[in-house]
């Protein structure tokens, strides 16, 4: 049985991928970043309006897609979100603008417009793991161990992981209840100094997770400036697996998205059953919106 | 324009290379203020995302109201507004991004319990070993103050960024600096 049903799987693996290798580059590319612009955009009024004003005109009007109007309304609207905000925004906004106007260009400029996506997204994946991977090495209180053991123990957003990886609830409410009594203007703490409750086993965890978020950056970054096709393999295996990992504990789904989109760009052409595993990712980040902090909480 | 200005082949890598000229330039500025202004090294486009511990989480500010008789109140709720104004200038906490804070606590009406809360000494335990012998009147939100009538206290952000030691398990809370907003600067 599950011999004959595995050809079978195989055929519609590669129908797929030659269905994915025949899709336009810019316009497929458009699509997704025009997806990732409505549900993950800036919460501004103005970019909110514009970019569903967008996807409503190309779904009336296909051709729109690959128009630079468009695109530069989107890339302008935008970037003055992002100046509004930004000390606030967090990296994968201006990534979005980054994007944005490269989609702009990539629409301006046809004679070479499949090089500019090409070469954007290769540099913005080197940019994001190298740059992330660089700062990380040169951060005294990253390479310590000491974030992740301040975030597994402490901060709201890491409950349910910490939790799923065996630090006790009561731990973490402990260790909040101390870091608060610290930040009250009514307790005077000796030396402003208060003890956490971690243990042997909160900080296995955060070391090890801190080593793999390290590796793992560097690695994808440096295997994707090399520029060859073994590389890029590993490079996107890596990326591939970042995306399905990373995304579960840490709720930035905008920044997986954007991640989908440039390692799509690079396989779409040259590894098309890679670039089908992108779009695996895709349905991956969108059903790790799912409640499931609170499922594992209860 | 370019079109007339450059040859063919550098227009080319010029389109090709502007957006990572732009975002190069904006990760060098993020380093630079990060190192030398306290932007959070998480923000400002320099792809420094869980790349230090000076997130949000090692981050806080203590609030108090300074009245002209030498008083010094804590002010310990803020308004949801308040508090999301509060978290955003934490991650650059410079003069200019507590404006909008300032502005809105001076804009409050201030109400305190009758009775004072008298201030603990805490080890790093937590435990309480002594009365501090000080005491205050613990501030909340009110409602709004009607247009013009700008209060006489002024207000104290002090800025504080916190430090864990895996070693010794130790949380060490540093005073960086504190910024005040008295009647008529806003």
């Amino acid at each position: 049985m599950t011999a004959q049903a595995l050809p079978g799987i195989a055929r519609g693996i590669e129908t797929l991928a030659a269905r994915i290798r025949d899709l336009p580059l810019l316009e497929t590319v458009a699509a997704l970043t025009l997806f990732l612009a409505v549900v993950f955009g800036f919460e501004d009024t103005p970019f909110r309006i514009i970019s569903q004003l967008a996807l409503l005109a190309v779904l009336l009007h296909r051709p729109l897609l690959d128009n630079p109007a468009l695109w530069a309304m989107l890339a302008g609207v935008g970037t003055l979100a992002l100046l509004q905000h930004w000390y606030v925004a967090d990296n994968h906004k201006y990534l979005l603008v980054y994007w944005l106007w490269v989609v702009t260009l990539a629409s301006l400029y046809e004679q070479r417009r499949d090089k500019l996506l090409l070469f954007n997204a290769r540099f913005f994946l080197v940019f994001i793991f190298l740059g992330a991977a660089l700062q990380k090495l040169f951060s005294a209180r990253y390479m310590s161990g000491e974030m992740f053991e301040m975030l597994l123990l402490v901060d709201e957003r890491f409950r349910a992981f910490s939790h799923l990886v065996g630090i006790d609830k009561s731990l973490a409410d402990a260790a909040v209840l101390s870091y608060a009594t610290l930040q009250s203007p009514l307790t005077e703490v000796i030396d402003n100094e208060i003890r956490l409750p971690a243990t042997a086993h909160s900080r296995l965890v955060a070391l090890a997770v801190t080593w793999y978020d390290l590796l793992v950056q560097a690695l994808i970054g440096a295997l994707l400036l090399a520029n060859r096709r073994v590389c890029d393999l590993l490079a996107h295996a890596a990326l591939l697996f970042f995306i399905f990992t990373t995304y579960l504990p840490a709720p930035v789904f905008g920044f997986g998205w954007t991640l989908i989109i440039l390692g799509f760009a690079l396989t779409k052409d040259r590894l098309p059953g890679i670039a089908l595993a992108y779009f695996l990712a895709c349905l991956a980040v969108l059903l790790y919106q799912s409640p499931w902090r609170e499922w594992v909480l209860s | 324009m370019l079109r007339r200005l450059l040859p063919v082949h550098f227009r080319a890598w010029v389109l090709i290379g502007c957006v990572p000229a732009v975002a190069t330039a904006v990760a060098a500025r993020q380093i630079y203020l990060s190192k030398l202004h306290e932007l959070s090294t998480w923000k400002g486009g320099g792809m420094g995302m869980f790349a230090s511990a000076d997130g949000s989480t090692g981050r806080f500010a203590k609030l108090y109201i300074e009245t002209p008789d030498g008083q010094r109140q804590p002010v310990v709720k803020l308004t949801p507004g308040q508090q999301k104004l509060l978290a955003s200038a934490l991650w650059y906490p410079v003069n200019g991004s507590f404006r909008d804070l300032a502005a809105s606590i001076r804009r409050t009406n201030w109400a305190a319990p009758e009775q004072q809360t008298p201030v603990h000494v805490v080890n790093a335990e937590g435990k309480r070993v002594r009365p501090a012998g000080k005491s205050y009147y613990s501030l909340y939100p009110l409602g709004e103050r009607p247009k013009g009538n700008d209060p006489d206290w002024t207000l104290a952000i002090e800025y504080w960024n916190a430090a864990f030691d895996p070693a010794t398990r130790l949380v060490q809370a540093r005073h960086v600096w504190t910024l005040r907003y008295a009647k008529g600067e806003l």
